[in-house]
C-alpha cells in the first residue's frame, strides 16, 4: 500500500519535468517555443489540433520507434528484477540483429513463418548468449555486470562491424552492411511509408508473456528473490548462479529480439551502426516504467514518442533532436531519486537539517 | 534474557559472588555518600551532573521510541541504564551522540544546554562524550594508528603519525594493550582486543564521559569481569560511565546507579546499594500484564538415540579471514536441542556456513540420515529437511519488500504441496500461510497478500521464519541466535516453538552468543573456541563455570 | 621491419599520450571511488569538458592561444566541479543508485553537447589549443599528488575512512557527505581535464562522440589497478600501449591472418582495450577488494 503513492506519482512528475526542460532549452535557445512544440506533438501522436487533423503516419512512427523500445526496456528490466544492471542491451541488440539477418539471408525458399520464426529465434538466442557472458563473468569471477556489459557493447559493435566489412559483407555495394534478407519474411508496414510493422505485436506480446513468467512462474519467483535480497535468496537455498543465468539470458533474449524485428521489419538486412543508441534508451524506459510490464509499454510508447517528435521538430524547426536525449536523462534523474524528499513533508525538512552531513534515521535504531 | 536466569536458573556460586561484591560495592558507596553526601541530595546544582537530559522525546513512523525521558548521570560514577529489547536505550544513546535529534526536551552536559549544538557525533565528541558501541566502529581495513588519527578533532593537513604515536602509548599502558601493534589492520583483532581499542579511541579523542553500548553482549565471562574492572579503574581516574545493557545482573555488581526505561519511558531511577533484582525486573517489565511466565524446558530426559545429524572430523581452512575449522565432530538425534556455546568469531558463522551449504568444506563429511550431504546445494539440503533460522533475519531470513507469503514460500518454491511448483499456486499458498499465522501468532494486518515483511515488528518477523523452518517437510533445524533482539514475549515464543519442534522429534542445533539462553534451553552443550569444538557437555553436568571457562579456550 | 631508435621513441610517445586522458580521468575515479561512491560519470565529465574547453577557447579565440587555451581550461574545471557537484548530490542526498545517477549524467552530457554543438556550432568549430604535453606532464605527476593526499594528508585518511566504513567514519567524528562532496568534485574536475586534452590538447576541435567510451576505461583502469593510483596509472599506461600499437598497425600495413581472421584489422584492434578489461577483472577482481562501502546506499 505504503509502496504504490510514490509509484504511481513519480512517473508523470519524471515526464513533466522533462518537458519543462524541453521548454527551458527550446526558450534559451531562442527558438519558438510555440512551433517547435506543436512540431514535437504532432510529431509524437500525428494529432494536430488547429484546424483538427490526424496523420496516421507520424502515429505510426512513433509506435514504429516504440517497438524496439519495448523489448530493450523489458531487457534492462528484467535484469533489474534480479538485481543486475543490464547495460549491455545494447551490445546484445546489435548480435541478435546480426544473427537474425544471417538467418534471414541463408536459408531460402523455406515456408514464411518458419523461416521468421527461425529468425526471431537466432536474434533471441545470439541475444541471450551475449547476455549470459557477462552473469557468468559475475558468478564465476566476481566481474561486475556494468562495466563487463560495457565492455561488452564495444566488442559487439566491433566486432560485427568486421563481420560486415570482410567475410559478410554485402557483395553488391560499397556499404558495410549484410546482404539483405529473403523477401519472404519481412514484416511488411501498416502504414504505407511508416516503418511500422507486426513487430510491435511481437513486442507486446513479449512483454506481457515475461511479465506473466515473472510474477507467476517459481523461476520467476526466484529472480525476484535473487533481486530484491540476494542473501536472503542464498541462505533460502535458491540457486543464485542459475537464477542469474537465466534472468541474463531472459534479458539478453529480449534485447536481441528487439535487434531481430528491426531487421525484418526496417532494415531488412545487418547494417553497421544500425543499433542506434536503442540498448541504452531501454535504461531509461525501465527506470521511468517501474519495472512493471505496463509501466514499461507506457514509458515504450512516451519515449517512441518523444523521439518521433523530436524527429519532426529537427525537421520543421530545425531544433536539434538531442533534446530527446537530455529529457531521457532528466526522467532518469527524476525515476532515480531515491530519497524520502519525495515523499513526504518531513522527507524535505530532514534534507534542511542534515547540514552536518547526516542523513537521519529512518526507523529506529535495533 | 540476562534476568530470566535471575529467577530461573541463576548459578548459585555466582550469586554469591555477586552478593559480595555488591556488599562491598554498598560499603564503597557508603562512605563515598558520606563524604560527598551534601553534594548528591543537593542536586539542584546542575553541573554535577555529566549529562543530563530533560524530557526527551523522539519518534519514528509509527512507533514512539523515546516518550519524554529524563536521565541524570552524576560525575563520576557508573551509572547503568537498563531496559529489555526494544524499550529505547539505543535511541536513547544515538540521541546521546548526536546521531539523532530528539523531536522534543534538552540535553545538558556538565550543566550546559547542549540540545541545539548537539547535531552530529563529531558535536558529542568535542563535548568530551565517547561511544564504544556494540558493534565495533573500528574501519577494519585501516591500521590502529590510522583510526586513531581518524578520530583526531583537529591537526595539521598531514597526518603526524609520531604526535599521535605519542600520544596513545600511555593510554595503551592504562588500557593493558601496551603491547599491541599500532600499525596492524584493526581487522585482525579480536572481539576483546577491537573492545579495548574503541575504548583507547574514546580516550584518545579526550572523552571524560564514556557511553558503553551492550558491551558484553559478545565477551566470555571472564573478560566480562576484567573489562568491568578496568572501567572501574577509569572511572577512579575520574571518568563518567553511562552502560547501557539488558543484563540486570552485570550491573547490580558493579554499577552506582541504575536507571530503567520501560517502552520508551522512564521506569524508575534507583541507587544500586538500595535496590533488588526483583524490583529491576519489575520495573523493566511492568508489574502483571506485561508479565511473562517463562516457557518451562523440560528438558528431554530419555533420549531415543536415532541419530539425525553426523559431522565427521569437519575442516575448513580460513576463508576471507575467517577462522580455521579443525576436526569438528558431533551428533544430533532427534528430538534434542544441542546448543553451541563459544565467543563471537569463534567459528560459529563458518560452521553454520558449512552445515547450510553456503560454504563447502574441505575435508570430513556431514551426514543426515546415514547419507552424506557435504556435497549437496542449499536448496536440495532444505528440500531434504534441514531448516535455517539465521541470525540475522532482516538480511539473511526475509526478503524485506516481499509480502508474508511470498516470503513463506521463499525456498520452497518448488514444493507442489506448500503451493509451489512451475507455477505458484496461490489458492493455495494463501491457505498455508493462513494456517501459519494462526498457528504461530502472527499479528498482521488485513492483507497479507501485499503486506510486506519489512512493515511487520521484529517479533512478528521471526514467527514467520521460524513457521516456514518448521511447517513444511524439515525435520532438523540449524537455529542462530533466534532470539536476538526480541523482547521476552518474542523470545518466550520462539523458545515454545523450538520445544514443540524438539518434542515432535526434531533435531535442533542452537547457535547463541547468550550463554545464559544456551543454558535455558540445550540438551546438552558444546563448546567451540577458536574454530575448534572443545568439548560437549549433558545438559546436567554443565554449569555457567564450566561453559564460561570453557569459551575462553580452558579445557581443564 | 626495421625499428629505429626514434621509431622506439615516437612508440612511446604515443603510448604515454595514448595514456593520458585515460590518466587523468582514472585519478578522478580513484578519489571517488576510494570515498565510496561508483563512478560511471566520468564519461560524461569526459564529454562535458572537452565541449566546454572548446567553446571557452573559441570565445576568447581572438586573443591568442595562451589566453584562450587558459580560458579553455578555467571553464573546464569550472564546469567540471559543477557536474562533480551534481553526482554528488544525486547520490549523496537524493540516494540515487550511483550507477543510475553516473547514467543520467553521462546522458545529460551526451545530449546537451550534441544539442549545444549543433545549435552553436552547425559549420564545425576550430581551435589553437594548447600543447597536448603540458597535459602529459600533469598527468605524470597527477598520481604522486593524488597517493601523497590519500595516505598522507588527514582529508586523504578521512576519505579512504569514507569509503570503507561510513558509518564508523561518522562515529569517528568525519563529516562523510562533505568529504565525499570534495572526492567527487575533484573527480568532476579531473575527468573534464581529460576531456579538454581531447579537444584542446588532441583534436583542436569538437566532436560529439570524441570521449568514445574513455570514460569507461578510465574506470576500468581503476579497478585493474585495484583503487591504487600508481596501479591505475600503470592500467591506464596499458591501454595507452594497446592504442599506440593499433595505430602502428594501421600504418604499418603489416595484415597478421590467423584461421582466416584479420587480426590487425582496424575494428578487431579496437576491441583489445575492451577485451583485455574483461580479461584482466576476469583474472583480478576476485583477489582485490574495492573500497568496502563502494556503492551502498546506506542511511548514515
Amino acid at each position: 500500500m505504503h509502496r504504490k503513492t510514490p509509484i504511481s506519482f513519480r512517473p508523470i512528475a519524471s515526464v513533466l519535468s522533462g518537458i519543462l526542460i524541453i521548454v527551458i532549452f527550446l526558450a534559451a535557445s531562442g527558438y519558438n517555443v510555440g512551433s517547435a512544440f506543436s512540431a514535437l506533438w504532432i510529431g509524437a501522436t500525428g494529432i494536430q489540433i488547429a484546424p483538427i487533423s490526424f496523420q496516421p503516419y507520424q502515429l505510426a512512427q512513433s509506435l514504429a520507434n516504440a517497438t524496439p523500445l519495448l523489448f530493450t526496456g523489458l531487457s534492462v528490466a528484467i535484469g533489474m528484477k534480479a538485481g543486475l544492471f543490464n547495460i549491455g542491451a545494447q551490445g546484445q541488440l546489435t548480435f541478435g540483429a546480426f544473427a537474425t539477418a544471417v538467418v534471414g539471408f541463408s536459408f531460402n525458399g523455406m515456408p514464411a513463418i518458419i523461416h521468421i520464426c527461425l529468425a526471431l529465434g537466432a536474434g533471441a538466442i545470439a541475444g541471450a548468449i551475449w547476455g549470459a557472458i557477462p552473469a557468468l563473468l559475475k558468478s564465476a569471477r566476481g566481474v561486475h555486470e556494468v562495466i563487463s556489459t560495457i565492455m561488452l557493447n564495444y566488442v559487439a559493435s566491433d566486432i560485427t562491424s568486421y563481420m560486415v566489412t570482410h567475410s559478410l559483407k554485402d557483395r553488391g555495394s560499397q556499404a558495410p552492411q549484410t546482404a539483405a534478407i529473403s523477401k519472404n519474411i519481412h514484416l511488411h508496414p501498416f502504414v504505407p511509408g511508416s516503418l511500422l510493422n507486426a513487430g510491435i505485436f511481437i513486442a507486446l506480446s513479449v512483454v506481457a508473456l515475461s511479465s506473466w513468467f515473472i510474477s507467476r512462474t517459481s523461476w520467476g519467483f526466484r529472480i525476484r528473490a535473487v533481486g530484491e535480497s540476494r542473501e536472503a535468496a542464498e541462505t533460502n537455498g535458491v540457486p543464485i548462479t542459475a537464477t542469474l543465468l537465466l534472468a541474463m539470458a531472459l534479458s539478453g533474449a529480449a534485447a536481441g529480439l528487439a535487434g531481430a524485428v528491426m531487421v525484418l521489419g526496417q532494415e531488412h538486412r545487418f547494417v553497421k551502426g544500425m543499433s542506434g543508441s536503442y540498448g541504452f534508451d531501454g535504461i531509461a524506459v525501465a527506470l521511468l516504467g517501474g519495472n512493471s510490464g505496463l509501466g514499461v509499454t507506457l514509458s515504450a510508447l512516451f519515449f517512441g514518442g518523444l523521439a518521433s517528435g523530436a524527429n519532426n521538430m529537427q525537421l520543421l524547426t530545425n531544433v536539434p533532436d538531442s533534446i530527446a536525449t537530455v529529457v531521457q536523462a532528466v526522467v532518469i534523474f527524476f525515476a532515480g531519486v531515491r530519497s524520502p524528499i519525495f515523499h513526504s513533508k518531513r522527507g524535505i525538512k530532514k534534507m534542511i537539517n542534515t547540514r552536518t552531513g547526516q542523513v537521519i534515521h529512518e526507523s529506529p535504531p535495533d | 534474557m540476562g534476568y530470566k536466569s535471575e529467577y530461573t536458573t541463576l548459578d548459585d556460586r555466582l550469586f554469591l559472588r555477586s552478593l559480595t561484591i555488591t556488599c562491598l560495592e554498598m560499603l564503597q558507596l557508603a562512605s563515598k555518600c558520606l563524604t560527598s553526601g551534601n553534594r548528591l541530595l543537593n542536586s539542584s546544582v546542575s553541573n554535577h551532573f555529566a549529562i543530563e537530559l530533560q524530557g526527551i522525546t523522539r519518534s519514528f513512523p509509527g512507533v514512539v521510541a523515546n516518550r519524554s525521558v529524563s536521565l541524570k548521570v552524576v560525575t563520576g560514577t557508573f551509572h547503568a541504564l537498563i531496559g529489555e529489547n526494544g524499550a529505547g536505550k539505543s535511541t536513547l544513546l544515538n540521541i546521546l551522540f548526536g546521531r539523532l535529534k530528539p523531536d522534543e526536551g534538552s540535553i545538558l552536559f556538565n550543566g550546559n544546554d547542549v540540545t541545539n549544538e548537539l547535531n552530529s557525533p563529531l558535536d558529542a565528541i568535542r563535548k568530551g562524550i565517547g561511544l564504544v558501541s556494540q558493534h565495533f566502529s573500528l574501519i577494519p581495513a585501516l591500521s590502529i594508528l590510522e583510526n586513531l588519527m581518524l578520530s583526531q578533532l583537529s591537526g595539521s593537513i598531514l597526518l603526524d603519525k609520531a604526535s599521535a604515536r605519542a600520544k596513545a602509548l600511555p593510554l595503551m599502558e592504562r588500557l593493558g594493550i601496551g603491547h599491541l601493534n599500532l600499525n596492524q589492520k584493526t581487522s585482525s583483532l579480536s572481539v576483546t582486543i577491537q573492545q579495548r581499542v574503541e575504548i583507547l579511541k574514546a580516550l584518545f579523542q579526550g572523552a571524560t564521559t564514556l557511553l558503553l553500548d551492550e558491551p558484553t553482549a559478545t565477551l566470555a565471562p571472564t573478560e566480562v569481569e576484567a573489562l568491568f574492572q578496568l572501567l572501574k579503574e577509569l572511572q577512579k581516574d575520574g571518568a563518567t560511565i553511562l552502560f547501557v545493557t539488558h543484563k540486570l545482573r552485570e550491573m547490580l555488581s558493579y554499577s552506582d546507579h541504575i536507571s530503567v526505561l520501560r517502552h520508551g519511558e522512564n521506569a524508575g531511577d534507583y541507587e544500586t546499594a538500595f535496590v533488588t533484582s526483583e524490583t529491576l525486573i519489575e520495573s523493566m517489565m511492568g508489574s502483571g500484564k506485561n508479565y511473562y511466565k517463562p516457557e518451562k524446558n523440560s528438558f528431554n530426559t530419555d533420549r531415543q538415540q536415532t541419530e539425525l545429524l553426523k559431522v565427521n572430523n569437519l575442516c575448513l581452512s580460513g576463508v576471507n579471514a575467517g577462522i580455521a575449522l579443525q576436526n569438528i565432530s558431533f551428533t544430533v538425534s532427534s528430538g534434542e536441542i544441542l546448543g553451541i556455546a563459544g565467543v563471537d568469531g569463534s567459528g560459529q558463522k563458518e560452521l553454520i556456513r558449512c552445515l547450510v551449504g553456503i560454504q563447502n568444506l574441505h575435508s570430513g563429511s556431514i551426514l543426515f540420515d546415514g547419507r552424506e550431504i557435504q556435497n549437496d546445494s542449499v536448496g536440495k539440503r532444505i528440500r531434504d529437511g534441514i531448516a535455517y533460522i539465521p541470525e540475522d533475519r532482516q538480511s539473511a531470513g526475509l526478503v524485506m519488500d516481499f509480502s508474508i507469503a511470498e516470503n513463506y514460500l521463499l525456498g520452497h518454491e518448488t514444493d507442489k504441496s506448500g503451493g509451489g511448483g512451475y507455477l505458484i499456486n496461490r489458492q493455495m499458498l494463501t491457505r498455508r500461510v493462513q494456517d501459519m499465522i494462526s498457528t504461530y501468532d502472527v499479528r498482521v494486518g488485513t492483507d497479507m497478500e501485499r503486506t510486506p515483511a519489512r512493515s511487520l515488528s521484529g517479533g512478528n518477523q521471526q514467527k514467520i521464519v521460524i513457521g516456514r523452518a518448521l511447517d513444511y517437510n524439515a525435520r532438523f533445524l540449524i537455529a542462530c541466535q533466534p532470539t536476538r533482539g526480541l523482547d521476552i514475549g518474542a523470545t518466550q515464543s520462539v523458545y515454545k516453538s523450538l520445544y514443540k519442534a524438539r518434542d515432535s522429534g526434531f533435531g535442533i542445533i542452537l547457535f547463541s552468543l547468550d550463554i545464559d539462553e544456551i543454558m535455558e534451553i540445550s540438551d546438552r552443550i558444546g563448546v567451540l573456541f577458536n574454530g575448534r569444538l572443545l568439548k560437549i557437555l549433558d545438559r546436567h553436568e554443565a554449569t555457567l563455570d564450566s561453559i564460561g571457562s570453557l569459551m575462553t579456550g580452558n579445557i581443564s | 621491419m626495421n625499428l629505429h631508435l626514434t621509431d622506439i621513441g615516437s612508440f612511446v610517445m604515443s603510448t604515454l599520450l595514448g595514456a593520458t586522458p585515460l590518466i587523468l580521468a582514472a585519478m578522478g575515479g580513484v578519489l571517488s571511488e576510494k570515498a565510496g561512491v561508483v563512478n560511471i560519470a566520468l564519461e560524461g565529465f569526459i564529454l562535458a569538458g572537452a565541449f566546454i574547453a572548446v567553446s571557452a577557447a573559441h570565445l576568447f579565440g581572438g586573443h591568442g592561444w595562451v589566453i584562450s587555451s587558459l580560458m579553455g581550461i578555467l571553464a573546464t574545471v569550472f564546469l567540471g566541479l559543477i557536474m562533480g557537484m551534481m553526482h554528488a548530490f544525486l547520490t549523496q542526498r537524493t540516494r540515487m543508485d550511483h550507477v543510475v545517477s553516473g547514467l543520467g549524467i553521462n546522458l545529460l552530457a551526451m545530449g546537451a553537447t550534441r544539442y549545444l554543438y549543433l545549435h552553436l556550432y552547425p559549420n564545425g568549430v576550430e581551435v589553437a589549443g594548447l600543447d597536448r604535453r603540458y597535459f602529459l606532464v600533469a598527468a605524470l605527476i597527477l598520481p604522486f599528488l593524488v597517493q601523497f593526499l590519500l595516505v598522507k594528508t588527514r582529508f586523504g585518511l578521512k576519505l579512504r575512512a569514507c569509503g570503507e566504513d561510513p558509518d564508523s567514519a561518522v562515529l569517528a567524528g568525519v563529516s562523510v557527505i562533505p568529504v565525499r562532496y570534495v572526492a567527487v568534485i575533484l573527480s568532476g574536475i579531473l575527468a573534464a581535464l581529460a576531456g579538454a586534452y581531447l579537444t584542446l590538447g588532441d583534436a583542436h576541435n569538437f566532436s560529439t562522440d570524441i570521449s568514445a567510451g574513455k570514460g569507461y576505461i578510465a574506470l576500468a583502469a581503476v579497478i585493474f589497478g585495484k583503487w591504487n593510483p600508481f596501479g591505475a596509472t600503470g592500467a591506464a599506461l596499458f591501454f595507452g600501449f594497446f592504442y599506440a600499437l593499433q595505430t602502428r598497425l594501421q600504418i604499418s600495413s603489416i595484415v597478421i591472418h590467423f584461421w582466416g581472421i584479420d587480426l590487425t584489422n582496424p575494428f578487431l584492434m579496437d576491441t583489445l582495450p575492451y577485451l583485455m578489461t574483461i580479461i584482466v577483472l576476469a583474472s583480478f577482481v576476485g583477489h582485490t577488494k574495492p573500497p568496502a562501502a563502494l556503492g551502498r546506499q546506506e542511511v548514515l
